[in-house]
C-alpha cells in the first residue's frame, strides 16, 4: 500500500506542476505542456512492447507458460499507453497543424503498432488451446515487430514530400532542453509513468497467474 | 551435414510438386484467387469509369487489388492440409524447413500466375501507360515475392486457429504494410517515370524486406509447425 | 486561452483513460479473489 500512495501523490504533484510550475514555452505557448503527458505515455508504450517482444522470444526458447502470460500483460499495457499517446498526440496535432490526423510518419508508425497488437489479440482470441496460443502468438509478435524498423525507413520516403509540416515535429524534441523547471517536471512525469507501468504490470501478472491457478484447480483448460 | 542444403532443396521441391499436383486436381485455390482478383479489378474499373487516373491513385489501386487477392488465396495450402488431415503425414515425411520452403514456392507460383494476367488487364482497363516498363515488371515481381514471402508463415498460423476466414488479412496487414507502402511508392515512380537512381533505394528496400521476411520465417516456422 | 483548453483536454483524457483501465484491473482482481474464497 505504501508505494501506491507514494505513486498517487507523485502523479498528483506532476499534474499540478504541469500547470503551475511549467511556463508557457516559446513557439508553442500553452501547448508545450502536453509533452509532459504525451512523451512519457509513448515511452512506456515502447517499453512495454519491447518487454512483450523479449517475453515472446524467451517463451519460444524456454516454453514456460508464465512467460506467455507476461507477454500478454505487456502487450495489453503497451496498447493502453499507446492509445493514450495516440489520442493525446492527435489532439496536439489538431492544435499545432489543424488536423487531428494527417499520416505524419510518427502517426503512421504508432498506428501500425496499434494494428500489430490489435491483430495479436485477435489471434489470441482465435486459438482455444493454451500451448498452441502461446506459441503461435509469440511467433506472430516477433514477426510483426521485425517490420517496424522498415517503417522507420520507408514511411518518411513517401510522406515527407506530402507534409512539409514535418519541421514542427522537430520542435517537440527541441523543447526538452528549454528550461530547467520544465525539464524537471518532465523527468518526474517519465519516472511516474514508468512507476505506474511497473505497478500495473505487477498487479496484472499476479492476476493472470491467479486466474491460471484457479482454472487448473477447476481442472479445465484455460 | 555436407549434403544438408542439397537435401533441403530436393525435399522442398518434392513438397512443391505435391502441392501443385493437389492444386491441379481441383484448381480450387487458383480459381478462387483469379475470380476474386477479376471481381475486384472490374469493380475498381467500373467505379472509376472513364476517368484518367493519376499514377499515385493507380499504383495504390493495383496494390490494393493484389493484396486482397493474395489474402483470399494464400492461406489455402495450409488450411487444406489441416482440413484433409494430411498434416500428420507431412510432419512425419519432412522437416519443418523444407515444408516451409515448398509451401513458399507454391505460393509464389500461385501469385505469379495470378499477376501475369491481372496486371496487364489492370493497365488495359484503366487505360494506363507505363513510363518504365522494365522497372515496373521488377517492382511487381519483387512485390509479389514479398507478399507470398511474408504471408506463408502467417498462413500456417491461421490454419491452426479457430476462425480462419478473415484472420489472414488482419494478421498480414501490419506485417505487409512496409512492403505495400514501398511497392506503391515504387510503382508510382515507374508509372510516372523517374531517373533510375531515384528508384534504386526503393527496389533494394523491397529486396531487403524479402530477405528479412524469408529468413525470419525459416527460423520461426519450426515453432508453428511442430506441436 | 483555447490553447489551455486543449492542454486540459489532453490531461483529462490521459488520466481518465488510465483511471478506467486501473478500475477494470481492480474489478478483475476483486472478482478473482472472491472466487478464491468460495
Amino acid at each position: 500500500m505504501f508505494w501506491q500512495t507514494v505513486l498517487g501523490i507523485w502523479m498528483a504533484a506532476v499534474i499540478g506542476a504541469s500547470f503551475l510550475l511549467v511556463p508557457p514555452t516559446q513557439g508553442l505557448g500553452e501547448l508545450g505542456r502536453i509533452v509532459i503527458y504525451h512523451v512519457p505515455a509513448a515511452w512506456v508504450a515502447v517499453l512495454a512492447y519491447l518487454m512483450a517482444m523479449a517475453n515472446s522470444v524467451a517463451y519460444l526458447r524456454k516454453g514456460d507458460l508464465r512467460l506467455d502470460r507476461q507477454a500478454q500483460v505487456n502487450a495489453e499495457l503497451g496498447t493502453v499507453f499507446c492509445l493514450l499517446a495516440t489520442v493525446t498526440g492527435a489532439i496536439w496535432s489538431k492544435a499545432a497543424w489543424g488536423w487531428y490526423w494527417n499520416w505524419d510518419p510518427r502517426q503512421t508508425s504508432i498506428f501500425v503498432l496499434l494494428m500489430i497488437y490489435g491483430a495479436y489479440f485477435v489471434l489470441r482470441s482465435a486459438i482455444p488451446d493454451t500451448d498452441r496460443r502461446a506459441r503461435l502468438s509469440a511467433v506472430y509478435a516477433i514477426l510483426a515487430f521485425l517490420t517496424v524498423p522498415f517503417l522507420v525507413f520507408i514511411v518518411p520516403r513517401v510522406y515527407a514530400t506530402l507534409h512539409p509540416d514535418l519541421v514542427l515535429i522537430a520542435r517537440e524534441g527541441r523543447q526538452l532542453d528549454m528550461d530547467v523547471p520544465m525539464l524537471l517536471v518532465f523527468l518526474a512525469s517519465v519516472a511516474g509513468f514508468t512507476g505506474l507501468y511497473f505497478w500495473l504490470y505487477k498487479v496484472q501478472t499476479g492476476l493472470e497467474n491467479l486466474l491460471h491457478k484457479q482454472a487448473l484447480k477447476r481442472g479445465e483448460e484455460l | 551435414m555436407r549434403t544438408g542444403r542439397f537435401l533441403w532443396l530436393k525435399r522442398s521441391s518434392a513438397v512443391l510438386q505435391k502441392d501443385l499436383r493437389v492444386e491441379f486436381r481441383t484448381r480450387y485455390a487458383y480459381s478462387t484467387l483469379m475470380m476474386f482478383a477479376v471481381t475486384v479489378l472490374v469493380t475498381v474499373s467500373f467505379s472509376v469509369g472513364g476517368m484518367m487516373l493519376e499514377s499515385d491513385i493507380a499504383a495504390a489501386l493495383l496494390w490494393i487489388i493484389l493484396f486482397f487477392s493474395a489474402m483470399a488465396g494464400l492461406s489455402r495450402t495450409f488450411v487444406q492440409e489441416e482440413e484433409s488431415g494430411t498434416v500428420v503425414a507431412l510432419k512425419l515425411a519432412a522437416d519443418p524447413e523444407p515444408v516451409y520452403l515448398g509451401k513458399l514456392l507454391f505460393n509464389i507460383v500461385l501469385l505469379f500466375s495470378l499477376a501475369v494476367p491481372v496486371v496487364p488487364l489492370f493497365l488495359v482497363m484503366l487505360n494506363l501507360s507505363v513510363a518504365m516498363p522494365f522497372s515496373f515488371v521488377q517492382v511487381v515481381f519483387l512485390g509479389c515475392l514479398g507478399l507470398s514471402g511474408a504471408s506463408t508463415i502467417l498462413a500456417a498460423i491461421v490454419a491452426k486457429a479457430a476462425a480462419k476466414g478473415a484472420l489472414l488479412t488482419v494478421l498480414a496487414f501490419p506485417v505487409l504494410l512496409p512492403l505495400l507502402i514501398g511497392a506503391i511508392n515504387a510503382t508510382r515512380s515507374t508509372l510516372a517515370g523517374v531517373p533510375a537512381e531515384v528508384l534504386r533505394p526503393d527496389l533494394s528496400l523491397l529486396l531487403f524486406y524479402n530477405g528479412v521476411a524469408v529468413t525470419a520465417s525459416l527460423l520461426l516456422f519450426e515453432y508453428v509447425w511442430n506441436e | 486561452m483555447s490553447d489551455l483548453n486543449f492542454v486540459l483536454a489532453v490531461t483529462l483524457i490521459t488520466w481518465t483513460g488510465l483511471f478506467l483501465y486501473v478500475l477494470r484491473v481492480d474489478l478483475k482482481v476483486k472478482e478473482a479473489k472472491r472466487r478464491e474464497e468460495v
